[in-house]
């Protein structure tokens, strides 16, 4: 017998493709996450800036610095690139790299989808900017496309069309390789109730996200056929009706908003236990409260439209039902300050970020309690109260709880701490800036201020200035993260495997930084 | 070596399993789960509003989450087995349900670990098979020191 076996060779391995190939042929989650990360960071400088040159414009009364009609691309444009291209593949790229390391897989169950589904993103995002460029420029009518605007617009909108095509292509493949990786690739002895939060709050989206992204296609290639190819899904004169779009945009729409803020509760969900050195507090519930708010998701769209005109009947309906989630977010809350209660605290930057979450996403979560309220929603509708209460839920919600994972994982990312009085730097002025820029949005709105309009009534000059001071410093403030980032790729203190004293989990049994290949060799789970 | 009943050497087999978590039994009711429920959203927009270009996209994700879960379950039960007992060796690979039996003379057999580790093939005189995919690249070896001694006792045991 001849048997061939070169000593050590598994310790020769580490060799994967250099350059700019590695980037665009990788199957890699750890490379896609990276990937997915920088691009999401791309997109919030991207969106950033609009949002900048809208609060510029909006210094003063008068117009200043934009035409009424680029205010207006710059205000959707601002929407569909922090929504589409910012956050939800933020987390995305939070799935990728962690995902695989907290539940001892290898990899993810299909990794070349999983680079096609990202490498469908930069054509999805220069169709949305080079959208701008285009006669007409880019789309004007708001994040939403409502109808009949969107079946008015140039060329752009059909750019924006596409765009949200891919990226909900994009985003459908991520939840299939997501649902199939957390549900088929898990180490042994790692059941369902002993996952991560994080894993669990992604596995709910991942269905969300299969549930309601047909639903967006289909809104979105409605209003294609309705300007391109004779169809009137949306035409009073020929029989549509344009509700029709707002009751399937919002059927959508309001799952999203938990697409977009489930995952940031898993990320809260790791950081806090680990900091406040105690097991998170109610696991279970935090499981059923976030399966709850999934589920409840699907049955409160309307909430969105009660000055469209709806029955008391359906007012009253949505109006409970929106406010029955304030249940199961409430468990989230209480659990959370429950696990900080006696617990050994300390406040490094991910902590801080993590209060901090829970500390302005709560006032979010209490304005859309109030906006809940049918009659008060008629009076509050289209103006800056909304404004505010979204900002507060997906700013001070999903970004916050993006910044407190980013300084959770990053040692483990990059295998060096990153600085510490920058990273705090960077909480105090955002959360400072954050509250200056938004929270006098409330009274902009009960006074009365619309949202959309490049222009305003001297009454609310002042609050503006307030806010809009707040929104540049907040905004500078982002280049602190960028700093960060760059500096712990750079070099620094080099991070132990645990990074963290308190944290527990299995990404913190490999070393920092996490190996190309981990969990070659499933670990056991006791 | 210790003899089977018939004074042959008792079989010795190797049994490789790929690593799942999710039976297809599972696989079907998250299948199930998902589809019936995007479907079911898709077919009420379109009988009730008549928002029935929904449907298509409903009925091609569904197909692709079902694709992708089949796929998985129809490899949930790949294996590879091989197999010693004194005189051959006999190596079954099932993929995807499909079952593929070799048998070779032992004399004849070598076992082959590429210098990098990454790759564990077992080698007659022009043909080889590829085993020990579903290990971890630091088990591989150790299964190819398994083969080879197993091989080694047979050509001991065929030599007395």
């Amino acid at each position: 017998m001849e048997a061939t076996h070169v000593h050590g060779a598994e310790h020769a391995h580490e060799h994967h493709p250099s350059g700019i190939m590695r980037w665009i042929t990788t199957t890699n989650h750890k490379d896609i996450g990276t990937l997915y990360l920088w691009f999401s960071l791309i997109m919030f400088f991207t969106g950033g800036v609009m949002a900048l040159v809208i609060r510029a414009e909006l210094f003063q009364p008068g117009l200043q610095v934009t035409e009424p009609e680029f205010y207006n691309q710059l205000v959707t444009m601002h929407g569909l690139v922090m929504v589409f291209g910012a956050i939800m593949p933020a987390f995305v790229g939070f799935a990728n790299w962690q995902i695989p390391l907290m539940i001892g897989a290898p990899d993810m169950a299909f990794a070349r989808m999983n680079n096609w589904s990202f490498w469908l993103l930069p054509p999805a995002a220069l169709l949305l900017i080079g959208s701008f460029f285009v006669p007409g420029g880019a789309t004007a009518a708001g994040w939403t496309l409502y109808a009949p605007l969107s079946v008015q617009m140039g060329v752009g909108m059909d750019m924006a069309i596409f765009a949200v095509h891919i990226m909900g292509i994009s985003s459908i493949m991520g939840a299939i390789n997501i649902i199939t990786t957390v549900l088929n690739m898990r180490a042994p002895g790692m059941t369902l109730m002993k996952m991560p939060l994080f894993c669990w709050t992604w596995l709910i989206t991942a269905y969300l996200l299969i549930a309601v992204m047909p639903v967006l296609a289909g809104a979105v290639t409605m209003i294609l056929t309705d300007r391109h190819f004779g169809t009137h899904f949306f035409n009073a004169a020929y029989g549509g009706d344009p509700i029709i779009y707002q009751h399937v945009f919002w059927f959508f729409g309001h799952p999203e908003v938990y697409i977009m803020i489930l995952p940031a509760f898993g990320i809260v969900s790791q950081v806090i236990p680990t900091f406040a050195r105690k097991p998170l507090f109610g696991y279970a519930s935090m499981v059923y409260a976030t399966a709850s708010i999934a589920i409840l998701s699907f049955i409160v769209w309307a909430h969105h439209m009660f000055v469209t005109g709806m029955p008391v009947a359906g007012q009253l309906y949505f109006m409970y039902a929106t406010m029955l989630i304030a249940v199961p977010t409430g468990v989230k809350v209480f659990n959370w300050v429950a696990t900080m209660f006696k617990g050994s605290m300390t406040f490094e930057t991910p902590m801080l970020w993590a209060t901090g979450f829970i500390f302005v996403f709560t006032m979010g979560g209490f304005t859309g309690l109030m906006l809940a309220i049918a009659p008060l929603d008629i009076q509050l509708q289209e103006t800056y109260y909304v404004v505010a209460h979204f900002h507060y839920v997906l700013v001070a919600g999903s970004l916050f709880a993006l910044f407190a994972g980013t300084y959770y994982w990053l040692p483990k990312w990059t295998g060096h701490m990153y600085d510490e009085k920058l990273g705090k730097w960077h909480f105090w002025l955002s959360m400072i800036s954050f509250n200056v820029a938004f929270f006098p949005q409330h009274f902009l709105g009960l006074a009365g201020m619309p949202r959309r309009m490049p222009d305003y009534a001297l009454q609310f000059a002042n609050f503006n200035e307030v806010s809009t001071i707040g929104a540049m410093v907040f905004g500078f403030s982002q280049l602190i993260l960028l700093w960060v980032v760059l500096k712990a790729i750079r070099g620094g203190e080099k991070a132990p495997a645990k990074v963290w004293e308190g944290a527990e989990g299995l990404e913190w049994t490999v070393p920092s930084p996490a190996p190309h290949h981990t969990f070659e060799e499933p670990p056991v789970v006791k | 070596m210790p003899e089977g009943p018939d004074g042959s050497d008792p079989p010795v087999s190797f049994l490789i399993k790929r690593r799942v978590s999710l039976t297809p039994g599972q696989a079907c009711v998250v299948f199930l789960l998902a589809a019936v429920l995007t479907l079911a959203i898709a077919l009420i927009f379109s009988s009730t509003v008549g928002a029935w270009p929904i449907l298509p996209f409903a009925g091609l994700e569904a197909l692709a989450l079902g694709a992708a879960l089949l796929w998985q379950a129809r490899h949930a039960g790949d294996y590879e087995r091989i197999s010693f007992d004194g005189r051959s060796v006999l190596i079954e690979v099932c993929e995807g349900g499909r079952l593929d039996r070799t048998e070779w003379p032992a004399p004849w057999v070598r076992v082959v670990l590429d210098p990098a580790g990454e790759r564990l093939f077992v080698v007659v005189p022009g043909r080889r098979i590829e085993v020990g995919r579903f290990l971890a690249r630091s088990e591989r070896p150790r299964l190819a020191e398994e083969m080879r001694r197993q091989l080694g006792l047979q050509a001991g045991a065929s030599n007395e």
